[in-house]
């Protein structure tokens, strides 16, 4: 093989994966400061890197999401997200060398920026990015083609709120990514015509009880997934083949999860939910399971329509899936199995969130609940597109283009919209926009993880870092959109051309 | 097969109509006016029949009728009875006011009041004011629960004479209120515009409750009617940059949407408005010992960028006290950047400057070495951009820090007096306050 060929199958390699490089630079790009949620996140996992201990004590001061348990402060949240981000955590120690070695060393704000934001990239923004990679995978398999994959997977990445999660340390693009690379597992050997072999059952299991031990109403999504694989075929055999596999699979994170809570909470089967301790929350928590009780219309139309967190409002793309799961669930469609388990966890997912105590998700971008679910109803959108034929890809365009400069605007602004009266507010024109027109941007609220020593100037972006004016700063990484697709362009114009 | 197509050409009408939908509301959103929205519900009770969004809740006697005027909740009750109005519920902001227009009775029996009601798994919770308009003094009594969850902890203050400083009241339309300043921690009672004394309470934002307003009636006797007009429950704007303010301080009452007046419980302190003399500040420590903040006014909360605030004040007196003005952030810790005006041992007044200027978030205090006229006009000039807030005397810069309150941070205005040690006293006048974003 000669050099020149080498080339040319890494410049093909690098133009098949062009939006997962818009992708990785837009999560790299953004970060968003901190607020309760990530705090609690950052201080357990400070917790563990420094001190070996699950007791976040010593931050607790710096988050209201908090539990007690032994005689000591946790985390509130499943400990996934927090054990992620201990690689990162731990290698910016290293590099910053034993001066530096503590978060909360205040000397040096913008290196400790730096240092955030490298821990969030790491953890959510990875996430995000193997997620996009995942939805192309499962697109092109579909039957998208290209070049309607890649538009479902930038309408996907970057014009839903997995964009906005994606530079945020909460668990949810984590989740989603794990619950979307179990449904890849099992969708790959469909199309394959196969069974899971052993070693894609533990797989399989390793993922599906991840995703739901890392937000733990994700676990319902991951029990669909899993009943969908064991009705291809019912039959002993295969129940012995593949049940231990998977139940190997599912324990190792199973195992981790209950000797966290052992240690932090005294028992292995409690979730940190069970014991916090800001009233607002556990009255909230103690109505229903966790907080799940009766579904809500208000709260339904709040995550569907509303201005003030829908998602069809925020994604207008999104709203394609309707249509798209009636024609995926169709007795003609080829994945009809595969679309039947995909609405059905957006269904579940919606009715869950609709009657959950806190369905606005609080401090958000959107319904941020859904996040896990998002990639089934771009699934379902690109489906819609994909019958329509031809007239889909310009429709598509036609709606992927302001669903992606909505969130564009919106994670470069603020992802941590405020909690607002839900029948009225609307951040992204009271909020959002307002501080575009005065170039406010990003706008800072407090920042609440003091833990690091940051306060209100924490949100930032890298065009910022590097001297540009705001607006300049927040929309630099647009300016990469022409540069990966011109090559592309200008090939099919010398083709037009040539045919001429 | 058929069912499937008619799924899917009902699926694709709900699609198109989802679309056209969202279109509709950005549209609305695009267009509506107003930098800001504010949470309001104004249930205007005059009218033949009850509005649909009012709730009514009667026990023992009593009942709610419609009437031209306004809802009738009255009857002839045997015993104790109580008839409540109950308007939409919403979540509780973090600074929100209930107000209710009433006729009331001079009748000692009764009892009318505004409020709020939490429902939560464990009952109801609620905070309320009651006014008991009796001669020859009203009574005002703050009542309910400290918190809207956890251990069950009773509230209840009654409010009476000097404290109150409302004189006998007359029969007529009168105005009760009860403001929620959830930072502050804090409940104030208002009648007629008039503040009276707050009351502490650990309520939290984002509880769901509802604005109520009720009679009460104590025993036997004559029978009962007050005339309620208007129930409205107002979220307090929360601006992202400073308010536009120009106040006067020419009206007859401070305007409650707009300043929450905290007086100290100790001493004699006075904070009124009137006469086109602008706002009167006075204080007399008395037995107070001690550094004792005396009178704090402040303003709606905002995100922290660039402003200008212009303040003319005449000073009467300062003696072991300070006049202050400044901004103030509430999170699990406060902090504040302010000026003081205080007396200097020349015999005239300078300034200081007070809170976390010094990079480090530690509290400091630092004259200025600038002396102030009894009468003047003092600026503070902020910056975002560079962080930096100056500090002016008759439009001259005298100083210029750089606060630790950063830009973007959630503050509110504050101006009043302190009493810096035991033996403290104040007069002064606030002719103005001036805020431009």
């Amino acid at each position: 093989m000669t050099a020149r060929s080498l080339a040319r199958r890494a410049l093909a390699r690098l133009r098949r994966a062009r939006p997962l490089v818009l992708v990785a630079v837009a999560y790299a790009y953004f970060h968003q400061g901190s607020e309760p949620n990530q705090a609690t996140r950052f201080a357990l996992t400070r917790a563990i890197v420094e001190r070996g201990t699950t007791d976040i004590g010593p931050d607790h001061p710096h988050t209201v999401d908090k539990s007690w348990g032994r005689g000591a402060v946790r985390s509130d949240k499943s400990p996934f997200v927090s054990l992620a981000a201990v690689p990162a955590f731990a290698l910016t120690r290293l590099v910053s060398g034993p001066a530096a070695a503590r978060l909360d060393d205040t000397a040096r704000p913008a290196e400790l920026r730096a240092r955030l934001h490298f821990v969030t990239f790491m953890v959510s923004g990875l996430a995000g990015l193997v997620s996009a990679l995942l939805f192309l995978r499962i697109a092109l398999a579909m039957g998208f083609g290209r070049r309607l994959a890649e538009l479902c997977t930038l309408g996907y990445a970057l014009g839903t709120n997995v964009f906005a999660f994606s530079t945020v340390l909460f668990g949810h693009v984590l989740s989603g990514a794990l619950l979307l690379g179990g449904f890849w597992v099992a969708v790959r050997a469909r199309v394959r015509g196969r069974d899971l072999t052993r070693p894609e059952a533990a797989g399989l299991g390793l993922l599906l009880a991840l995703a739901g031990l890392t937000e733990y109403p994700v676990a319902v999504a991951a029990t669909l997934v899993g009943l969908y694989v064991a009705s291809w075929e019912v039959s002993v055999a295969r129940a012995r083949r593949l049940l231990l596999p998977v139940a190997a699979g599912a324990a190792l994170p199973a195992v981790v999860h209950a000797l966290y809570t052992l240690r932090a909470f005294g028992s292995a089967f409690t979730l940190p939910y069970r014991h916090v301790v800001a009233p607002v929350f556990s009255s909230g928590m103690s109505r229903g399971f966790f907080g799940i009780a009766a579904p809500r219309l208000d709260a339904l139309a709040g995550v569907l329509t509303s201005p003030y967190r829908g998602t069809f409002y925020l994604s207008p793309f999104l709203a394609l899936a309707i249509w798209g799961f009636s024609r995926w669930v169709a007795p003609g469609d080829r994945h009809r199995r595969e679309g039947v388990v995909a609405s059905a966890i957006v269904v579940v997912s919606v009715a869950m969130t609709a009657s959950y105590y806190a369905w606005d998700g609080d401090l958000s971008v959107g319904p941020r609940h859904l996040v896990a679910c998002t990639s089934f109803l771009a699934l379902a959108a690109g489906v819609a597109l994909r019958d329509l034929g031809r007239r889909g890809f310009a429709l598509g365009l036609a709606l992927v283009l302001p669903s992606i400069v909505t969130l564009w605007l919106v994670v470069a602004a603020l992802v941590q919209l405020p909690k607002e009266d839900p029948r009225i507010a609307d951040p992204l024109h009271r909020i959002v926009l307002p501080a575009w027109r005065r170039g406010e941007i990003p706008l800072p609220r407090e920042d609440l993880s003091q833990v690091v020593g940051v306060r209100a100037d924490a949100a930032t972006n890298l065009g910022l870092l590097a001297g540009l004016p705001p607006r300049a700063a927040a929309l630099a990484p647009v300016a990469l959109l022409p540069i990966v697709y011109a090559w592309p362009l200008a090939r099919r114009l010398r083709r037009r051309r040539g045919a001429r | 097969m058929k069912i499937s197509k008619g799924l899917q050409a009902l699926a694709f009408l709900v699609t198109c109509a989802t679309l056209l939908y969202v279109a509709r509301l950005h549209l609305a959103g695009a267009l509506a006016p107003g930098p800001s929205p504010v949470a309001s519900e104004l249930v205007d009770l005059r009218g033949p029949t009850l509005p649909r969004s009012l709730g009514v809740d009667a026990r023992g006697g009593l009942d709610a009728r419609p009437s031209r005027d306004g809802v009738v909740l009255g009857g002839n009750p045997p015993g104790p009875a109580e008839v409540r109005l109950l308007a939409t519920r919403r979540t509780l902001a973090p600074s929100m006011i209930v107000r209710g227009v009433v006729r009331v009775t001079r009748d000692p029996r009764v009892e009318v009041g505004v409020g709020l009601v939490a429902e939560g798994e464990g009952g109801e919770r609620a905070i309320t004011v009651a006014l008991s308009p009796g001669a020859p003094e009203p009574t005002f009594t703050v009542d309910g629960d400290r918190a809207a969850a956890g251990p069950r902890e009773p509230v209840r203050r009654v409010l009476r004479g000097g404290e109150t400083r409302v004189g006998e009241i007359g029969e007529g339309s009168h105005e009760l209120a009860l403001r929620v300043e959830l930072d502050a921690g804090v409940v104030v009672p208002i009648f007629d515009g008039q503040p009276l004394p707050p009351v502490p309470v650990r309520w939290i934002a984002g509880v769901r409750v509802r604005p109520v307003l009720f009679v009460r009636a104590e025993g036997a006797g004559a029978p009962v009617a007050v005339v309620a007009s208007e129930l409205e429950a107002r979220e307090l704007p929360r601006t992202l940059s400073a308010p536009a303010v120009d106040e006067r301080f020419d009206g007859r009452t401070l305007d409650p949407a707009r300043w929450t007046v905290l007086l100290a419980r100790e001493g004699e302190v006075l904070a009124e408005p009137g006469g086109g003399q602008g706002l009167l500040l006075r204080g007399r420590a008395g037995h107070a010992r001690g550094f004792l903040p005396a009178v704090a006014i402040r303003g709606g909360a905002f995100l922290l960028s660039s402003f200008r605030l212009r303040a003319r004040v005449e000073i009467a007196s300062l003696d072991k006290s300070a006049l202050v003005f400044g901004l103030f952030a509430e999170w699990q810790l406060p902090w504040s950047f302010e000026i003081a005006v205080v007396p200097a041992a020349s015999g005239g007044l300078e300034l200081l400057v007070a809170g976390q200027f010094g990079g480090d978030g530690a509290g400091r205090v630092e004259p200025l070495g600038v002396t102030f006229p009894r009468v003047g006009e003092l600026g503070l000039d902020y910056d975002s951009a560079r962080g930096t807030m100056r500090v002016q005397v008759d439009g001259k810069n005298v100083a210029e820090k750089r606060p630790d309150l950063l830009r973007g941070e959630e503050v509110r205005l504050r101006f009043g007096a302190n009493f810096q040690e035991e033996g403290g006293a104040f007069e002064a006048r606030l002719r103005s306050v001036q805020v431009s974003p």
